[in-house]
């Protein structure tokens, strides 16, 4: 990696700028404001460098996002390329372009849908938004204006825009905001650990998780529900994954109501378990997707949704009595962000990166298991090359820490001391590095996890935090 | 009023050799110590913009004359300093002022590089200088040497190693050689700037400048080359003749302000 630029003398730092400058998201203002940014400058491979010129392994790939790692210059080449050639060009009112076209096409055969179209967005949350739109749009094509309520699961995280924040199931999101709307409901997080009875099986559970959406669906009347909107493995509510069975179950309950699920593969697309979908190693049968983050491996902002060719002749019919299809961004399907993505998912297949992705995230999951035995560790858990680890008060009663305390936050701060970027999602420390990390890259990280865990534990029996 | 005073607070009539005086606090100093009556020996890596300096002296009907020096060349060192001596009949004052900042990361490849030339311009040009000086300086009635240092040696800046190591060095070896030379009466001190509109700072926009001032300064601002060399000439008055040893910052309260 290359060294951070030369710096200035009694010039602001970053950190300083910041501070008047940036109002940031999602992000605990007064301890910012106390704390100040860290300003991260530079990136190669798994690995980042501070303003400062301090290195990190980059555990979480950004925001559960770069999958290929950083400064990979053929991503850099494609942007250069489509930018000198074409640097923007729009979908709307009969546009097209090539980069929009052959990336479609890409995802079209990698889909976990049949037949799939590609409508363009930038963010995974546009993408949810999206999603509830053109079942909206749909139902009222359909003449059944009465069938638009989304049901989401609690800790499921779908983005934070309107519809999509509605969606996420997380109290952060949706306090002080008047969210979420109305038409959106909420069912349980099918995380064995937290939310399973005393003594309840994991089939139990599934059941009893199944046979409850049933109810909502019921009690709400089943020709009020759209869609179900699921995550494959939960991601911002704390790395959850459901137990075996678990989709297959709810799938029963939507057929049966005629309910649509949509797949939200923000986090999980893209080789994330180990598989090309979350859909495949979870067993869903999605009827639409959401895709963004590594699809362009997050070198540009890009996100998809993707919808089976009945229903874009739903949308197409209804044209022909409202008129224009009115919805879109001006960056939909953005030439460069396209160009970027499909060169992203190219190096995917050429580095045959889901493959990879299976194989080390068997070799993380063990690692990572082996923290269980952890006298701070409730569960460590995950699939493919996501997990995470739950801290907690008391392993046997599994009770959690007072908030205040900050435990996880604690931790993650004692990791970023020893070069390891986690986050703490409470006290859920989550891992989720890009995709083309390696075992001895694997092995540092939860060496330097274990030292921050292992000081955390010290903290703890110090009362830290405590009063 | 001379019975009220004794010391003089003039250097009319004086000589002074300053480095560095193409821009910032060297041309600053040159017009100021010009303007006091001083006879201005002005050197420069930069000939033109050291004889434009000279051109503003002369243009007010001062004395001043421009030589071209790279401080790094040891042998035009010694030759600036005794062409200037020569025409002035001596010196009295020695001012070390040229500088250039070279910064980076402890494990950059260029760093070796960029610590000896730092290390060579910032701190043995100054001791080169001095020992060039020295037989003339030993023949004034009030010797006076000032180096410029840098806040950078009282304190430091990330990824500015070499930088704030000089500096350092500076204010070593200027309390070193005032120790040594206070025997003959040669006072020895250094001023420790802080953030100035210079060459150096430049290229930092005027909003960041402001942010830096108000973030870090006592006086919410940056200070001008001018100021700086208010404080060079305090310390090469005949009267600052028990001042030696020191390291002034003139640094608007920078080093002092906690938060």
């Amino acid at each position: 990696m290359s060294l951070p630029a030369e710096a200035t003398v009694f010039a602001p730092s970053t950190s300083d700028r910041d501070q008047l400058a940036v109002l940031h998201p999602s992000t605990d203002l007064p301890a910012l404001r106390r704390d100040g940014p860290l300003v991260i400058e530079q990136g190669k491979g798994i690995r980042v460098r501070d303003e400062q010129g301090r290195e990190y392994i980059e555990g979480m790939a950004g925001l559960w996002c770069t999958a290929l790692g950083y400064g990979v210059e053929e991503l850099a080449d494609a942007a250069a390329e489509q930018i000198r050639k074409l640097s923007f060009s729009h979908l709307f009112a009969g546009r097209s372009h090539e980069p929009a076209v052959a990336l479609a096409e890409k995802l079209r055969e990698m889909a976990p849908i049949a037949n799939a179209k590609a409508f363009f967005g930038t963010s995974g949350s546009d993408a949810n938004d999206t999603q509830v739109k053109l079942v909206w749009y749909c139902n009222n094509a359909l003449g059944r204006p009465e069938k638009k309520k989304i049901i989401s699961r609690r800790r499921g995280y779908h983005g934070v825009s309107l519809a999509a924040g509605s969606m996420t199931g997380l109290p952060t999101f949706h306090k002080s905001f008047d969210l979420p709307l109305p038409q959106f409901r909420h069912v349980t997080c099918p995380h064995h650990y937290r939310d399973a009875e005393p003594g309840e099986t994991e089939a139990e559970f599934t059941a009893r998780l199944a046979a409850e959406l049933d109810e909502l669906i019921c009690a709400e009347g089943p020709e009020t529900v759209a869609a179900f909107i699921a995550e494959p493995v939960l991601g911002a509510g704390g790395v959850v994954v459901p137990p075996e069975g678990y989709h297959p179950a709810i799938q029963e309950v939507l057929d049966e109501h005629d309910v649509l699920l949509i797949d939200d593969e923000v986090i999980c697309g893209f080789g994330r378990l180990g598989t090309p979908f979350g859909a495949e190693a979870m067993d869903m049968k999605p009827d639409t997707v959401s895709v963004a983050k590594a699809l362009s491996s997050a070198y540009l902002p890009i996100s998809a949704v993707l919808v089976p060719d009945g229903m874009v002749d739903v949308i197409v019919e209804a044209g022909e009595r409202w008129g224009v299809f009115g919805h879109g961004f001006t960056y939909t399907g953005h030439p460069v962000c396209a160009a970027v993505a499909l060169r992203a998912l190219e190096l995917m297949e050429e580095r045959n990166l889901f493959a990879h992705a299976a194989r080390v995230g068997r070799y993380f999951q063990a690692g990572l298991r082996r923290f269980a035995g952890h006298p701070l560790v409730g569960e460590a858990r995950g699939v493919g090359l996501i997990g995470a680890c739950e801290l907690v008060a008391d392993k046997e009663t599994r009770a959690a820490f007072p908030v205040h305390r900050g435990a996880g936050a604690y931790c993650q701060d004692r990791c970023l001391d020893h070069g390891l970027i986690l986050r703490a999602l409470g006290d859920t420390l989550a891992f989720c590095p890009p995709l083309i990390v390696t075992e001895s890259d694997i092995d540092e990280i939860l060496e330097r996890f274990g030292r921050g865990l292992d000081e955390t534990l010290a903290w703890v029996e110090a009362g830290g935090g405590a009063s | 009023m001379t019975e009220l005073s004794t010391l003089s607070r003039s250097i009319a009539g004086r000589t002074a050799l300053i480095t560095g005086c193409a821009s910032g606090m060297g041309r600053a100093t040159a017009k100021l110590f010009a303007a006091e009556g001083a006879h201005v020996a002005a050197t420069d890596i930069h000939g033109e913009g050291v004889r434009e300096t000279v051109a503003e002296i002369e243009a007010a009907g001062r004395e001043a004359a421009a030589w071209t020096l790279d401080v790094g060349d040891a042998g035009a060192i010694r030759r600036v300093v005794d062409e200037a001596a020569a025409r002035y009949g001596g010196l009295d004052i020695l001012v070390n002022n040229a500088g250039i900042s070279r910064g980076g990361p402890i494990d950059a490849d260029e760093y070796e590089e960029r610590w000896q030339e730092t290390v060579n311009v910032l701190l043995t040009a100054h001791q080169r200088m001095i020992r060039a000086a020295l037989p003339y300086l030993r023949q004034s009635d009030s010797p006076r040497i000032v180096n410029i240092a840098s806040t950078e040696g009282l304190g430091a800046t990330a990824m500015n190693s070499a930088y704030s190591a000089a500096k350092t060095g500076v204010i070593g070896l200027t309390r070193g050689l005032a120790v040594e030379l206070g025997r003959e009466g040669i006072t020895v001190n250094c001023i420790c700037p802080g953030p100035i509109r210079t060459a150096m700072t430049a290229r930092i926009p005027e909003e960041h400048k402001q942010i830096y001032a108000r973030r870090r300064t006592a006086l919410r601002r940056y200070g001008d080359p001018e100021e700086v060399a208010h404080g060079t000439l305090h310390l090469c008055l005949p009267a600052s003749s028990f001042i030696t040893g020191v390291a002034l910052p003139v640094d608007g309260g920078l080093t002092v302000r906690r938060a």
